[in-house]
């Protein structure tokens, strides 16, 4: 019997082998992918929302979404629109009032505090209750819930700064400071008075480029900066550059204490002017901050304390929300904003959603001075083998936006850019038979195309965009061969420019202003890594840089993204997920934006005009 | 024939009539079957595995990166016996072409890792001396590290992609491998036959090749079937973490951490691959273990 087992076994083995030599993998695959012909899933309008006329999940009539409002929030809806909370108090006009915790998470942890030297996007998802900069971004012109035209439109107001002047010539920018703002009563500033020094100090470390951080880029044009009084700072700029202003509204421009930096002490706790103290920083657990009894605002802030929790996992941020550890969920995700809509938890589904862009769309990148993207018929081709409507179907549910830019469609609340498939160009409308003929008539035959394409290494969800892409260039003949690195490495490389094809995504820099994406396609510029180098598009480039008048500016912008949809220029791109942020309605005037990505709260001083409506807590809460 | 009594390979397997064989073949099967239950549904199991990789024709159609995005996570039907995913490809078909990697992974893996740490145990444990205590700490100092974190170490090292996990795969079950395959030969090595070969002017390599081989095949063979389920479960958790096998190649271990975001909405991306795996490796730990109990005398007597 052990002769016929090993017998047994070694048949076994031998049709084993046989499977594993035959093809080696899977067969290549010759599906074509079918063409979206169903027109249910929801598409953007120009005004900026869905077609979906709301169907209610819940027999319940009393509830009623605005009209307006369904527009901005297909995936409300189209799912549970009855259990968000639509009254006026929730969409912060009631009376406020002081005292409460309120309880926060985030998905990462900051890795610095001091952004100056350390590159701190992580920090500055967290850093506007701590610190102060000269200006700050206006959060009255928000997001839908006040207002379906009243998108954020990038407008800024004074934090430090009561007023600014811009010298007719462009190049001397001229900041007056509040009077008697003081930093934190707490070691080693101990409550002192901030002063023009302080900023000065600060400009000069950020713009320092052989520190670490991000900031230097903001002031490059900087040719000097001065304190002529205790109050007042004045810039000196080397040329016109129309993007300063909104550069340094960034909140990557942490103004910290000189001290802190000295003794060391900012490299483990915020020490700054902003309206919380940190009390207890606990990396990779939490951070603690109670309010500062001497913030240089007036009235403000309205809580006593804010908790957050660092929690990177999207199953166990979702079950702190359920279990009322945390108020607030926010994370990109139309997945997790509908399975957290389908079960809200033990404290009820009465809830305050926004919506907003993720600010960051994903892109098919190439190299436009090598072979094969050196061909427009190529490029072209590309954009025509993707079915965008299906693919923001199967990926997204319909809760995604196309980008057709590197600007976010709504980001100028869809003034400036084309918003709906309608409105997009000729190359973003799905026709493989024209990509298959594009390719023949650029001399590649079918299948003749092999390119190497780069992207991060993926799991979950993100397994599935790519997977969906190749096979639509595999459909019309152009072979991608996936090359998995990790986000590191992906970034490492893309500012490198050594690779072939990369499937990425492009955000607004941390200066986010609309000459940053521009730049991008600028020949020779350094962030030029798709070797684009047209002398049409450097002329607009150049033209938007020294525009100081912000309609002109759009206008050029515009142009800019007109000749970039055209031409295919470095990208082709891709549908971008909208991101989802609950709160628990007793949290008011914690509102987002509709700009940034990464966080809801991306520059915004919001905390320090949120308060708790205790009429709308459960009995016993803890807050 | 007895475990360790092979003299010769060249007389292990006489000239063999097929018809006598096959009702003999079919009997001990029978009654490996009655002895070994487990071990013969496990078998089977298996063989249904390996043909269903063979001919998946026969079991599915459209392939499976044929995808229908407007068919996106459509529950199990008789037109998706295990429903779609995001982007609507056959879960069943993708399961099916899984099964390929898998078993791709798992030969391999064993063919070239079992078979390199049989021939580095067989070489250390009969050459011994300096050579012996240099293999040997050689791979307690690799052994001291996890062999998932070894392997996501290399993969991470040479960039994801089917042939990098086998490698890594391989590498990480060759110390401890080769230390059992090690021990088998020095209990071998002192029987008086292994003497006598010297004596009569046998070499080193036809000693090795001729005696010692021979007679440590069986546990090899047990330990091959049990390393196919670990080397399925290990590329499966690669491939999890996003190390192993890219996309859009069906790989287990993918569909499963690509189901796990969508585990209230959609069960049956996560449960369908998580079964499989369960299933595969079980089965050849399962066949391993029967196995053990057939070709081990020892443990003959305790049935």
């Amino acid at each position: 019997m052990r002769k016929s087992l090993q017998f047994g076994v070694l048949a076994l083995a031998c049709v084993a082998v046989a499977i594993g030599c035959s093809s080696g993998s899977a067969p290549t695959p010759t599906a074509t992918p079918k063409p979206a012909t169903s027109t249910a899933s929801p598409t953007a309008t120009a005004s900026g929302g869905a077609t979906v006329v709301a169907t209610p999940t819940s027999s319940s009539s009393l509830i009623q979404i605005p009209a307006d409002i369904q527009k901005e929030m297909p995936l409300l809806a189209k799912y549970h629109w009855s259990k968000v909370d639509w009254s006026p108090a929730n969409l912060g006009k009631g009376q406020k009032t002081y005292g409460g915790v309120l309880k926060m998470n985030q998905p990462t942890v900051p890795t610095t505090w001091d952004t100056a030297t350390k590159f701190g996007s992580t920090t500055a998802l967290i850093d506007t209750p701590f610190f102060s900069r000269l200006l700050t971004y206006d959060e009255s012109l928000t997001n839908a819930f006040a207002g379906a035209g009243n998108l954020h439109k990038l407008a800024f107001k004074g934090d430090l700064a009561a007023s600014w002047d811009i010298s007719a010539d462009g190049k001397t920018y001229t900041f007056h400071l509040v009077q008697g703002i003081k930093y934190q009563n707490i070691p080693p500033v101990n409550g002192r008075e901030l002063t023009s020094e302080d900023v000065v100090y600060n400009i000069r470390r950020l713009s320092d480029g052989s520190k670490s951080g991000a900031t230097a880029d903001i002031y490059k044009n900087m040719e000097s900066v001065e304190a002529t009084d205790k109050y007042t700072v004045v810039f000196h700029m080397k040329s016109v550059d129309g993007a300063f202003i909104y550069s340094i509204v960034s909140p990557l421009n942490n103004f910290v204490p000189k001290e802190a930096v000295d003794d060391g002490s900012i490299n483990s706790m915020p020490i700054g002017s902003g309206p919380y103290i940190a009390k207890e920083f606990v990396p990779n657990d939490h951070l603690y901050a109670e309010k500062n009894p001497t913030y240089f605002k007036a009235g403000l802030p309205y809580l006593d304390r804010i908790e957050w929790y660092f929690i990177p996992d999207p199953a166990t941020r979702i079950a702190a929300f359920r279990t009322g550890k945390i108020d607030e969920y926010t994370y990109r995700g139309w997945n997790d904003a509908r399975q957290l809509l389908d079960n809200c938890g033990s404290l009820g589904c009465s809830l305050y959603v926004n919506e907003q862009n993720s600010g960051s769309n994903y892109y098919f990148g190439f190299q436009m001075n090598k072979k094969p993207f050196d061909e427009p018929r190529v490029r072209q081709a590309i954009a025509l083998s993707i079915d965008y409507p299906a693919a923001i179907t199967a990926l997204y549910g319909g809760n995604a936006r196309v980008g057709f830019s590197a600007v976010p469609s709504d980001w100028d609340g869809g003034r400036m850019f084309p918003r709906t498939q309608a409105d997009a160009p000729e190359w973003y409308h799905y026709n493989p038979d024209k990509a298959k003929q594009l390719l023949k008539d650029a001399g590649y035959a079918p299948g003749s195309l092999n390119v190497n394409v780069w992207m991060s290494t993926t799991t979950g969800s993100m397994a599935a965009e790519p997977a969906l892409y190749i096979e639509y260039l595999k459909a019309i003949g152009f072979n991608v061969t996936p090359k998995l690195v990790d986000a590191a490495t992906l970034r490492t490389m893309y500012n490198s420019g050594n690779w072939e094809g990369l499937l990425y995504n492009a955000t607004i820099s941390g200066g986010s202003d609309l000459n940053d994406w521009a730049s991008i396609m600028e020949t020779g510029a350094p962030s030029n890594v798709f070797g684009i180098s047209d002398p049409k598009l450097d002329v607009l480039i150049k033209a938007q840089r020294v525009e100081l008048d912000r309609t002109k500016r759009e206008q050029i912008g515009k142009q800019i993204a007109d000749y970039d949809y055209q031409n295919i220029m470095g990208r082709v791109w891709l549908p971008s997920p909208l991101f989802y942020h609950f709160t628990r309605p007793w949290v008011q005037g914690l509102v987002g934006n509709d700009v940034y990505y990464w966080s809801t709260y991306w520059g915004l001083n919001v905390l320090e005009d949120t308060w708790l409506d205790r009429t709308r807590m459960p009995a016993g809460a803890d807050r | 024939m007895e475990f360790g009594q092979v003299k010769n390979i060249a007389t292990a397997f006489p000239t063999v009539r097929w018809g006598d064989k096959a009702k003999k073949s079919w009997k001990a099967s029978k009654t490996f079957a009655r002895r070994q239950p487990l071990g013969a549904a496990s078998a089977l199991f298996l063989i249904a595995m390996t043909l269903a990789a063979a001919f998946p024709a026969l079991l599915t159609s459209g392939g499976p990166y044929a995808i229908h995005p407007l068919e996106s996570f459509q529950s199990p039907s008789a037109h998706n016996l295990a429903g779609t995913d995001q982007i609507g490809r056959d879960v069943f078909t993708r399961l099916i072409y899984g099964a390929r990697i898998s078993l791709q992974v798992g030969i391999m893996t064993v063919g070239i890792g079992l078979t390199t740490a049989s021939l580095l145990g067989i070489l250390s444990g009969f050459v011994g001396g300096t050579f012996d205590t240099i293999v040997q700490r050689v791979s307690d100092a690799l052994q001291t590290i996890p062999g998932i974190v070894l392997a996501m170490a290399l993969v991470s090292l040479l960039q994801p992609s089917l042939t990098n996990v086998m490698f890594a795969i391989s590498f990480v079950i060759i110390p401890f491998n080769q230390r059992v395959v090690r021990s088998a030969v020095l209990s071998i090595k002192e029987n008086p036959y292994i003497e006598a070969a010297k004596v009569i002017g046998g070499g080193r390599m036809r000693i090795m090749l001729v005696h010692i081989l021979p007679n440590v095949v069986a546990p090899i063979i047990v330990l091959a079937s049990i390393l196919f389920g670990f080397a399925i479960l290990t590329e499966a958790s690669l491939s999890f973490l996003g190390l192993g096998t890219p996309p859009p190649t069906p790989s287990w271990g993918m569909m499963l951490s690509e189901g796990r975001q969508f585990t209230e909405n959609a069960w049956w991306l996560s449960i369908f691959p998580g079964l499989a795996i369960t299933l595969a490796v079980l089965a050849f730990n399962l066949f391993g273990d029967a196995l053990r109990d057939v070709l081990d005398p020892r443990l003959r007597g305790s049935r």
